[in-house]
């Protein structure tokens, strides 16, 4: 049975600092996808998600454990992304990150898949950033409406609305690829 | 019959399951009869799953590994973090469950010290009086001057009781029935 979240933090707090290492661990992939999916970027993804933990680390202290370390954890990294993005702002290329460009280009069917995959990436990646935080949180991280509007601050009304639009604009965009 | 609007608003919800029971039979059975919502909710389908299959690259170059480590480079520069004093007295407070009882055992401390108080200035009840004869006697002060009140239990079967008025200073007395003994005073 894995240790919990609240002891790691407790242990971390009582001097024991490579207990954080499991919390590490345990969140790397997620705040990963979490900070790709925002930049499309996977080398400043990589950096914010880092970065992430390393405000989370330093932020240990005041880190009230009513709330979940995973809801926590995602809010600094999103609001990372959020920077970032404004200072950067970047124009959307609609090129993904070369290393999505996998071998699979060997046959018209994972070509189209390819396409399909990069037309959904540039669809994402216009959308408004709360839409796509939203979307991300929603469908890459699996978070219910509330842990989405705790995360990112907003009104659960709110964070269900802006799914609602992403999901809907995202529909719209991909007419060409769907099957049905 | 729930009308396409209302079913369309429903759809992404009834794709998470996120609709009563009452809703999904609703959306159920207008989508039994619409090929036009039916067709809605397997586009959506399609665009939720796509998006679920989305990949996302490893990080660049390195490992989960290297990726940990490189997290452990950059937490080396930051000072160990160190509960803060909220956080701080929160603990303290949650450690000290134990004292929990303490308010009640002081609400019920207090409450007796105020009961012993205020039993202790009120003013006394008058003492009732006995239906001891003798302690009658002793009560009025009588008995002093009057001893046969002494003897008085002997003296509930003779007659003399009724010639009590008579013995008193002035000899007019009022007979006073108290209690079971029927002992007599004077007023």
């Amino acid at each position: 049975m894995s240790v919990a979240d609240h002891d790691l933090i407790r242990r971390v707090l009582a001097g024991e600092v490579e207990a954080f290492d499991l919390l590490v661990g345990r969140y790397q992939a997620p705040i990963f996808r979490l900070t790709y999916r925002m930049t499309r970027n996977a080398e400043d993804a990589k950096d914010l998600a880092q970065e992430a933990f390393v405000q989370a680390y330093r932020g240990l202290g005041s880190f009230r454990q009513e709330a979940r370390f995973s809801t926590w954890l995602y809010r600094i990294a999103m609001n990372l992304c959020l920077n970032h993005q404004k200072a950067a702002a970047r124009e959307v290329s609609g090129e993904p990150d070369e290393r999505l460009r996998d071998e699979r280009k060997d046959s018209l069917a994972v070509l189209e898949a390819a396409e399909r995959d990069q037309a959904l990436e540039a669809a994402i990646a216009a959308l408004p950033p709360q839409q796509r935080a939203t979307l991300t949180l929603r469908v890459q991280q699996g978070l219910s409406h509330r842990e989405i509007a705790e995360t990112l601050g907003c009104a659960e009304g709110t964070a269900k609305a802006n799914y609602f639009h992403a999901i809907r604009t995202l529909q719209r965009k991909l007419q060409s690829f769907r099957q049905v | 019959m729930i009308r396409c609007i209302e079913v369309r608003d429903l759809l992404l919800d009834y794709l998470e399951e996120e609709v009563s029971a009452l809703g999904r039979r609703r959306v159920e059975a207008h989508l039994a009869e619409c090929p036009s919502c039916a067709q809605e909710l397997a586009s959506l389908r399609v665009t939720r799953g796509l998006l679920e299959s989305l990949p996302v690259p490893e990080p660049p170059g390195e490992s989960w590994d290297a990726f940990s480590e490189g997290v452990r480079r950059r937490i080396a520069a930051v000072p160990p973090p160190r509960p803060s004093l909220g956080l701080r007295m929160v603990e303290w407070l949650r450690g000290m469950e134990f004292l929990r009882p303490v308010p009640a055992l002081g609400a019920a401390a207090a409450l007796g010290v105020i009961l012993a108080v205020g039993l202790a200035r009120m003013p006394q009840p008058l003492e009732r009086p006995s239906a001891d004869p003798i302690a009658v006697g002793d009560t009025l002060g009588i008995g002093m001057n009057l001893e046969v009140l002494r003897d008085l239990d002997l003296l509930e079967d003779i007659d003399v009781l009724d010639s009590l008025p008579t013995l008193t200073p002035g000899g007019e007395g009022q007979v006073v029935r108290l209690g079971r003994a029927e002992s007599t005073r004077y007023t």
